[in-house]
This record gives C-alpha cells, sequence and structure tokens, in this order.
C-alpha cells in the first residue's frame, strides 16, 4: 500500500510539473516503479516479435538489433501505456466519470508533453469512430450456396433392351429366333416353324 | 575572395558558364538547404566538423519526415482490426495500475496505436544515436541515449538502467563538446542534461 501510494505520488509530481523531475520525486518514483514494473512485466507484456517488427521499420535494412536494446524497448513501451493510462484515469477522475474514454487519453498525451501524438490521435480518434458507426464493409450476413446439380445417370443398353422388350413382342421373337438360328437343330425347327404359319 | 582574385580567368569562364547556377549554389541559402535536403534522403551521413552542424540539420529534418510520414499514416488507415500489437495486451497493461478502473471500448485501440507511434520514435531516435557512433547494430546504450536526450521520456529514467548512464557520460561529454561548436543548439537544454546526468550517479 505505502509503496502504491508512493509510485501514484510519483506519478502525479511528473504530471504537475510537466519538466524534468526533482531528483526526491525520481528517486521515489525508481524504487515504486521498479517494484511496480517487476510485478508487471511478469504479469502483463508486449510480444516481442511484432515489437521487433515495428522497430525494423524505422531503420535500414541489414541493421542489426541486440536483444537487449530490444528489452529496452519493450520496457519502456509498457512503462509508456501504463504511464499514460494512469494519467488519462486521473484526467476521467477530474471531471467525475468512472470511464477512461479516448479525449481523456488525447489529453492526457497533451498533459504530459507529447505534443507530436495529439494531432494524429485525434485524427485516428475520428476516423476510428466513423468506421465503427457506419460498418459499410458487413453486407449480406450470409451467402447461400448452389444447390448441386443432379447428374443423369447412366443408361445401359442391355437395360434398354429388356425394357423395351415386353412392349415389342415381335421384337422379342425376332430376338429369340436370332438366338436359335447359330444351332443346326433349332435351324431345322426354325425352318418347318414358318410351313407351319 | 583573394583565391577568386588572383585567378581571374577561371572565374570569368565559370560566371560566363553558369552565372545564376554558380551564384545560387555558392550562397548560403540555397546550398544549406540543399544539403540538409541530402541529409535528409542519405541517412548515414560522414561525421566531420564543419558536416556536424549540417547533421543537426538534417537529424532535425529526418525527425520532421519521421512524424510527417506518422501522420500521413494516420490518415491512410481504414482497417482499425488489425493492430500491430494485441488489445488484450494493451488492455492488461493499462489495468495493470489499480487506479485505472473502467476503460472505454476504443480506449485499447487508441493506446495500442500511441504506443505503435511510441516505439517507432524510440527506435528512429535510437538509430540515430547509433549512427552518430557508426555503428551498424542498434545497441541499449542507443535506446538508453533516447531516452536521456529528450525530454519526453524522462518518465522512463527508471526503467534505464544506471550502467546506462555511465555508457552515456562519453556521449555527454562529446555533446558538451559539440554545444560550442554548434551555436544552433539551445544553451539552456544542455544544462539541463548534465544536471540530469549528475543526478544519477547520486
Amino acid at each position: 500500500m505505502g509503496r502504491k501510494a508512493k509510485r501514484c505520488a510519483g506519478k502525479k509530481d511528473d504530471g504537475r510539473e510537466e519538466k524534468v523531475a526533482a531528483a526526491p520525486a525520481a528517486e521515489g518514483a525508481s524504487s515504486s516503479s521498479s517494484d511496480g514494473e517487476g510485478a508487471g512485466t511478469a504479469a502483463t507484456g508486449l510480444p516481442m516479435a511484432n515489437l521487433v517488427r515495428l522497430m525494423r521499420q524505422v531503420i535500414p535494412k541489414g541493421v542489426k538489433i541486440s536483444s537487449r536494446a530490444k528489452d529496452l524497448t519493450h520496457d519502456c513501451a509498457v512503462e509508456f501505456v501504463g504511464f499514460l493510462a494512469g494519467e488519462a484515469s486521473e484526467l476521467a477522475r477530474a471531471q467525475h466519470r468512472r470511464t477512461i474514454s479516448p479525449e481523456d487519453f488525447t489529453r492526457s498525451l497533451q498533459a504530459l508533453g507529447f505534443d507530436d501524438y495529439v494531432r494524429p490521435m485525434s485524427t485516428y480518434i475520428s476516423r476510428y469512430r466513423e468506421q465503427a458507426t457506419s460498418p459499410a464493409g458487413y453486407s449480406g450476413g450470409f451467402a447461400r450456396r448452389p444447390p448441386p446439380r443432379a447428374t443423369a445417370a447412366p443408361c445401359v443398353s442391355d437395360e434398354e433392351t429388356r425394357s423395351r422388350v415386353p412392349p415389342h413382342g415381335e421384337h422379342g421373337d425376332g430376338w429369340r429366333t436370332s438366338v436359335n438360328t447359330p444351332a443346326p437343330g433349332g435351324h431345322g425347327y426354325d425352318y418347318t416353324s414358318p410351313d407351319n404359319m | 575572395m583573394e583565391p577568386n582574385s588572383s585567378i581571374p580567368p577561371p572565374v570569368m569562364g565559370a560566371a560566363v558558364a553558369y552565372p545564376p547556377a554558380a551564384g545560387a549554389a555558392y550562397s548560403a541559402g540555397p546550398y544549406a538547404h540543399a544539403h540538409a535536403a541530402l541529409g535528409a534522403l542519405y541517412p548515414p551521413p560522414p561525421a566531420p566538423g564543419p558536416p556536424s552542424s549540417h547533421q543537426g540539420g538534417a537529424a532535425a529534418a529526418q525527425l520532421q519526415l519521421f512524424w510527417a510520414e506518422q501522420y500521413r499514416e494516420i490518415e491512410a488507415t481504414t482497417d482499425f482490426k488489425n493492430h500491430n500489437l494485441p488489445l488484450a495486451r494493451i488492455k492488461k497493461i493499462m489495468k495493470a495500475d489499480e487506479d485505472v478502473r473502467m476503460i472505454a471500448a476504443e480506449a485499447p485501440v487508441v493506446f495500442a496505436r500511441a504506443c505503435e507511434m511510441f516505439i517507432l520514435e524510440l527506435t528512429h531516435r535510437g538509430w540515430a544515436h547509433a549512427e552518430e557512433n557508426k555503428r551498424r547494430t542498434l545497441q541499449k546504450s542507443d535506446i538508453a541515449a533516447a531516452v536521456a536526450r529528450t525530454e519526453v521520456f524522462d518518465f522512463l529514467v527508471d526503467i534505464v538502467p544506471r550502467d546506462e548512464p555511465r555508457d552515456a557520460d562519453p556521449a555527454a561529454a562529446a555533446m558538451g563538446a559539440a554545444a560550442p561548436g554548434i551555436p544552433q543548439h539551445p544553451a539552456a537544454a544542455d544544462p539541463t542534461t548534465m544536471g540530469y546526468y549528475y543526478v544519477q550517479p547520486q
């Protein structure tokens, strides 16, 4: 509790002065911040891959980054977010609000001297809200898939022949005659049948 | 002036050949501007005596270009769903401070973008320091020097290890030595920086 109080006091001092912190304030901040940082680092952190990808955007190709430089940049980024969040929280409280809004954030940037950030972030907030208000990208939730086309069943000549045989009796007889023709005995019988008819 | 007068024929020839270009090139304004532009175009210029002032101008120009680029990217942003930094992590960091209780849904998005800009600026300034030392590897001391040199980054003094200031002392000394050479550099900043360096060892 005492340590946390010191940390808060340190932050407030920094916010109020808005300039180089005095020696005692720095010392107090350092002790409490180190404790808080340790806990913060253990509990929360940023993915190192994303961090390195960002760092490489502003340095020439082929430049190497030492592991210690990556770690230090990571710690600075985490401290930056916590620092701004604390200031934004205080600004919200000053106006009797419990929720931190983007406006509190831009005001905290200005209060803490990040003048170069204020304009870009204000623009970013405006554009973000425009995009959130009118989600033009979302059109037609579910697109139905076209039904599969029915494939015609293959036609078998034998089947066709068999299906056609019953209605056509003569054709059937012809078929039988053709079957009987190869046999010699059958041939004789076949020859006799026409005489009978 | 004497060399010009001592060699009148070449001067006359040069004047006759390119009178306006030569005059414009030789005058301080256009030449300095051109040099500044070239400095901006080529990141790693050498650091002799006279170019040191130009290098300072080049560094300032580079930083302005950096911020102009940042603003351009912000305006060009159309996809707010994909972020370089995960919003869940940002939210956890914000809530690490017990004072921070409720956060609007839009806040982590804005914080994430600001954090990106911070990382880019810190890396950019760190790289400038590495270039001054003619190194092709970004070191921890470069990040520490960037923090020490930037007043807005004072809240990070606790994060920067105490060993680094010792390494940074030569840089501070170099800055002190360079200060008289660069009259444009604000005199007020030097004492503050030096004082700050003295406070840390205590």
